[in-house]
């Protein structure tokens, strides 16, 4: 079993669910979030087709993420600060069909209507869960993620649906850059760590390897 | 005082110019194998003696237990753990994702263990396929097709399972099947996939339809190096639905730990709540804490 404290400081990077880009409270209009993209990343599934080399095209740090880093990295904050709204993802294999979020909102206006909504399917990873046509009472806006890194899907979509931000506390902050201290210090200790078992190794071969040649003792 | 005649003798040696006697540093190798060697095999010696000294520690007799009360660890109600944990899940096909239990029991490393099946309020899966041993063309036959199972026989069974087509996850024996069935030696195969019919596990039955309906819903669970671990729940259960499923083991196991005799004690330590790729999350015991601003309602349907 693990031991206690790795399994605290486990625990403590849940706060990389409550604070960051999504900590967001949507307004209670918004009733469900569908995203519809494809499983590989051709075609500006991924991000910004503007490549200055293949190799900064795959590596995450020059911010070339798209729709499927949206799902991953930013959608759990926005379901963490809004339980009760339903996100579906939906994904296929064809490249061609643009990627698409839509956002279902209920119209101010509206008085509730008796005929029943078009009942949405579960997330699916063989395209069974499309988006379905808007309830007499709702309203649609899309956001076509062609092209475009997460960040700027997030501006988009905190500005169609007039999301609140939440901004981390100051006890928040604390917590987090205490986190990152523990970070750089575990890579120091691994590292110092990973040496010393290097050098046993080392030498045990080399026992291992002066042994095998015939033994000490019989050196002649 | 020594005789004269010996002081002279060592005086004349002395006296006489005769090479003096190498010494081990200036003599090279191969003039003095004999030395080398000792002072090698004494320093092989010495290392020996080093790895004697090594001891191994004795394995503890039981599990260790964090005191969490002591420690302050985060324990999570029922609601906020299921919140975190869809925020986790977040656009997977619920196919493939579930509510998983952890209990750590506090125990000994021996003894006896905690293994049984039990039938959840809310299954996690129902659809399981059954095949029964039984004569064929036989009326437990016809009863047990009726009754939902996917295979029904003896020596056609037997073939299939040699022959690895298995297509089914729970297998039956009828009594009267018992003998044929230790005859085709199948414990080879079927015993690594935990298939194998055995009366202490209550698949082997004589009233196999009763037996197919109780085991369609029930779920295996089994102590593991002083951990029960099991699939507790869908992702779309409510609260109220997951705290009956989590009620209903805990309880199971409860009364299991308390029919122990009191030489072997064993008791619930922690409870963890998890999903198929969320964290593990404590539990504390109770639906919702006081403080809590998420309603029930609000992690309950769909994702």
């Amino acid at each position: 079993m693990r031991s206690l404290g790795i399994r605290w400081n486990k625990l403590r990077r849940l706060i990389d669910l409550k604070c960051g880009p999504g900590a967001a409270i949507l307004p209670p209009e918004v009733t469900r979030i569908h995203m519809d993209f494809a499983f590989r990343l051709n075609n500006g599934h991924m991000g910004p087709k503007y490549v200055i080399s293949r190799h900064r095209f795959w590596t995450e740090a020059n911010g070339f993420v798209a729709s499927r880093k949206f799902w991953k990295e930013i959608l759990p904050r926005i379901k963490y600060h809004n339980p009760s709204v339903p996100m579906i993802v939906n994904r296929h294999t064809n490249n061609e069909r643009p990627p698409v979020m839509t956002i279902y909102l209920r119209k101010p206006d509206a008085s509730p209507t008796s005929d029943p909504a078009p009942v949405q399917p579960a997330s699916s990873w063989a395209d069974l869960s499309k988006a379905t046509p808007p309830a007499a009472d709702e309203r649609v806006v899309t956001i076509d993620m062609k092209n475009k890194h997460s960040s700027t899907i997030l501006e988009f979509f905190l500005a169609e649906t007039r999301a609140l931000t939440i901004a981390p506390t100051k006890e928040e902050i604390e917590e987090i850059q205490s986190l990152k201290v523990l970070k750089k210090e575990s890579q120091v200790s691994r590292a110092r760590v990973l040496a010393d078992r290097m050098a046993k190794k080392r030498e045990e071969d080399m026992l291992k390897r002066a042994r095998a040649a015939g033994g000490l003792a019989e050196a002649e | 005082m020594p005789p004269m005649d010996r002081c002279l003798a060592s005086m004349a040696r002395l006296s006489l110019a005769h090479p003096a006697r190498p010494t081990l540093s200036a003599a090279s190798q191969c003039l003095a194998p004999g030395l080398l060697q000792t002072q090698r095999q004494t320093y092989a010696s010495v290392v020996r003696i080093r790895q004697k000294a090594k001891k191994k520690k004795p394995v503890p007799k039981d599990f260790k237990r964090h005191r969490l009360d002591k420690t302050e660890f985060p324990q999570f109600s029922l609601v906020e753990a299921m919140r975190v944990l869809r925020a986790y899940e977040v656009g997977k096909p619920p196919g493939g994702v579930k509510y998983e239990l952890s209990v750590n029991l506090k125990t000994f490393r021996n003894g006896p263990v905690i293994k049984s099946s039990i039938r959840l309020p809310n299954p996690v899966q129902s659809d399981w396929q059954i095949a029964v041993i039984c004569p064929e063309g036989s009326a437990i036959a016809n009863d047990a097709i009726n009754a939902g199972a996917k295979a029904v026989g003896e020596n056609t069974l037997f073939e299939a399972i040699k022959n690895e087509t298995i297509e089914f996850d729970r297998l039956i024996c009828h009594e009267s099947s018992e003998k044929a069935l230790q005859q085709a030696n199948l414990g080879r195969i079927l015993g690594p996939k935990g298939l194998m019919p055995n009366k202490k596990m209550g698949t082997i039955v004589t009233d196999v339809v009763r037996s197919i309906r109780e085991s369609a819903g029930a779920a295996d669970y089994r102590e593991r190096m002083g951990v029960i671990r099991m699939a507790i729940g869908q992702l779309g259960h409510t609260p109220v639905q997951l705290r009956a499923n989590i009620e209903a083991v805990m309880k199971k196991i409860k009364t299991q730990c308390a029919e122990l005799s009191e030489d072997v004690p064993k008791d619930v330590h922690e409870v963890i709540l998890s999903t198929t790729n969320g964290p593990g999350l404590s539990l504390n015991g109770k639906l919702k804490n006081l403080e809590d601003k998420t309603v029930p309602e609000a992690v309950s349907g769909q994702m």
